[in-house]
């Protein structure tokens, strides 16, 4: 499975890895894009800064990535303004790409990395502009989610996404945090993560009441498109009624639009949880082996 | 529903009483469902002979473990009759001989709350039989409380000391004392993580083997959550061991005005009511107390 949890040291990050990264100092976010795009370098990847906080911070001041201009120049370090990126023009909350464009920009820039002989594209992201508006919430959240399919898919894509604490809503940052695998800052350690491993979605970490409102947001606006669901609970360490009706009633809501919900690795108490709500009918639960 | 105690001296007694009323039922094209000890089975199959057949046994020391599981089995029965289009007609002893005293005290509650949940609902007949001999006197007389109709010494007698069985009556039964050596842990909103927890860490080292630890902290969970949000926001865990039963008891300021919660079986599209239903199901024995000073649920693990 993905690395997943909180995370101190950037420079650990490889190839699948995805993390959402909040903090209130940018310098401070200067030194952790530095270290993370270096340990990049060292690979051999192309290394990409996103947003205009970001891009400040590796190429001016003490947190500028050595030679920078010689990285700039031969195509090693991209920059990628948020206006080129994701708008018709600067203003973030006014035009945005759709976010099929904003797929297609990186997987084709995963692709140039490979072609230009590069082990991989190492993306730092700093987004809180396209969170800071409440209209933009529910596309910025499934965008990470759409994003974590692409980078979970192996190509070669470690990607940061920084938000800044205070300037991104609370509870906006922690579902943000929740579709990432990995995690660090403020407002960003949550009870349990939904992310891709590979195409299964899978849920980690600890589910009750006060998380299944999040979790019933998070499970209707899945990207699902495929006749078959699997959500793999290996690493699920407790999951509540509320929890179970929730991923119950999803199972409900992806019958009604043909697909079907199978639950991977649930442990025993889910199972028996399962079994006496008579949930049996929603989603069903299987062995590991057989998906 | 028609809900009757049969007293029994003897196994005699027994046999003739439930195998008679279990042959009136087949005689009018009923479906017989007895729910007994096995030993008690074994008993009536003898007598039953090749009617045996006909009938479905149940093990009441399984499903009646905790005796809050058992409506819902009842419930599940009547909605499988129905759709058969066949009437149901059951035997239940869940105050069996060897049963706890706590245990016997929910068993009466259990009894008083049947004529709650199927006593103005579709037409059944239920025989509860009693060891008037063997059992304390205490639950014979419980009997004769909580059944409209008692057959004694192979009499029928509608019970004067019936009572059908209100909140007030099932949620202000006697509870063993709390020792004073047991450990106290309050808690509000945002401590419910730490609740399970504590839980966790007290059920293992009470010895629980790790499927009940599992079950006692999701249980924990459900019933910390309910005094989150039913209870005034907050409330107390107070926990202990005796030799024979690991227990944890949930206290808030709540108010239970529903006598049948957690014992039927939640619909499968509603949210909310399935915390003490699944509660019932995973502990050994689960009471609740409730008034207008508070409420407490005691859940007990046996090991």
């Amino acid at each position: 499975m993905r690395l997943h949890g909180g995370v101190a040291d950037p420079s650990g990050l490889d190839r699948r890895d995805h993390v959402c990264w909040s903090y209130d100092d940018p310098q401070e976010l200067g030194q952790v894009t530095r270290q993370f795009l270096l340990a990049g370098l060292e690979r051999g990847e192309r290394v990409m800064c996103v947003g205009e906080v970001a891009i400040a911070g590796v190429t001016e001041g003490p947190t500028a990535l050595p030679d920078v201009d010689g990285l700039l120049r031969t195509g090693t370090l991209v920059v990628v303004p948020l206006a080129a990126t994701y708008n018709d023009n600067n203003n973030a909350a006014a035009a945005r790409r759709p976010l099929p464009e904003r797929l297609a920009f990186y997987e084709d820039a995963v692709t140039r990395a490979a072609d230009d002989g590069y082990s991989g594209l190492r993306i730092a992201a700093e987004v809180t502009a396209l969170a800071s508006e409440p209209t933009m919430w529910a596309d910025q959240l499934l965008w990470e989610r759409i994003a974590d399919g692409v980078i979970a898919g192996g190509r070669g894509m470690a990607t940061l996404c920084a938000y800044r604490h205070g300037a991104v809503d609370a509870e906006l940052l922690a579902a943000l945090s929740t579709v990432h695998p990995l995690a660090s800052g403020p407002g960003t350690d949550v009870a349990f993560r939904l992310f891709f491993d590979d195409d299964v979605l899978t849920l980690t970490g600890a589910v009750d009441w006060f998380g299944a409102t999040r979790l019933r947001g998070l499970l209707a606006a899945t990207p699902v498109n495929t006749a078959s669901v699997i959500l793999d609970l290996s690493d699920l360490t407790f999951i509540d009624a509320a929890g179970c009706t929730v991923v119950a009633a999803w199972g409900v809501a992806l019958a009604s639009a043909g697909s079907t919900l199978h639950l991977r690795r649930a442990s025993r108490t889910v199972r028996r949880v399962w079994g006496l709500l008579g949930f049996d009918a929603y989603a069903s639960i299987v062995a590991g082996a057989s998906l | 529903m028609h809900h009757d105690a049969l007293l029994y001296a003897d196994d005699a007694e027994f046999t003739r009483g439930v195998a008679g009323f279990i042959r009136a039922g087949l005689r009018a094209g009923e479906l017989p469902v007895v729910a007994e000890p096995p030993r008690q089975i074994e008993l009536l199959r003898a007598e039953l002979g090749s009617d045996a057949d006909s009938v479905r046994f149940l093990d009441m020391t399984q499903l009646g473990r905790n005796p809050a599981r058992i409506i819902a089995v009842w419930q599940g029965l009547l909605d499988e009759c129905a759709g058969r289009g066949v009437r149901l007609r059951g035997v239940g002893e869940p105050a069996w001989v060897g049963r706890r005293a706590n245990e016997l005290i929910e068993c009466r509650i259990h009894e008083q709350l049947l004529n709650v949940a199927f006593g103005d609902g579709v037409s059944w007949e239920l025989l509860c039989p009693y060891d008037r001999r063997r059992l304390p006197a205490s639950v014979v007389a419980g009997a004769w409380h909580s059944h409209p109709c008692v057959v004694d010494d192979d009499t029928h007698h509608n019970s004067a000391a019936y009572s059908r069985g209100e909140v007030t009556d099932v949620f202000s039964a006697e509870l063993d004392p709390v020792p004073d050596r047991a450990d106290r842990l309050t808690y509000e909103r945002g401590d419910v993580a730490r609740v399970r927890a504590a839980v966790r860490t007290f059920a293992q080292a009470s010895g629980l083997v790790d499927g009940a630890v599992d079950d006692l902290v999701l249980s924990a969970d459900e019933l910390a959550t309910n005094s989150v949000r039913h209870g005034g926001g907050s409330g107390m865990i107070t926990t202990w061991v005796r030799p024979d039963a690991v227990l944890v008891e949930f206290s808030d300021n709540g108010t239970i005005t529903a006598p049948l919660v957690g014992r039927l079986r939640p619909g499968v599209r509603s949210y909310g009511g399935r915390g003490i239903f699944l509660v019932n199901h995973l502990c050994d024995l689960v009471q609740i107390r409730s008034g207008a000073t508070g409420t407490r649920v005691r859940v007990t693990m046996w090991r």
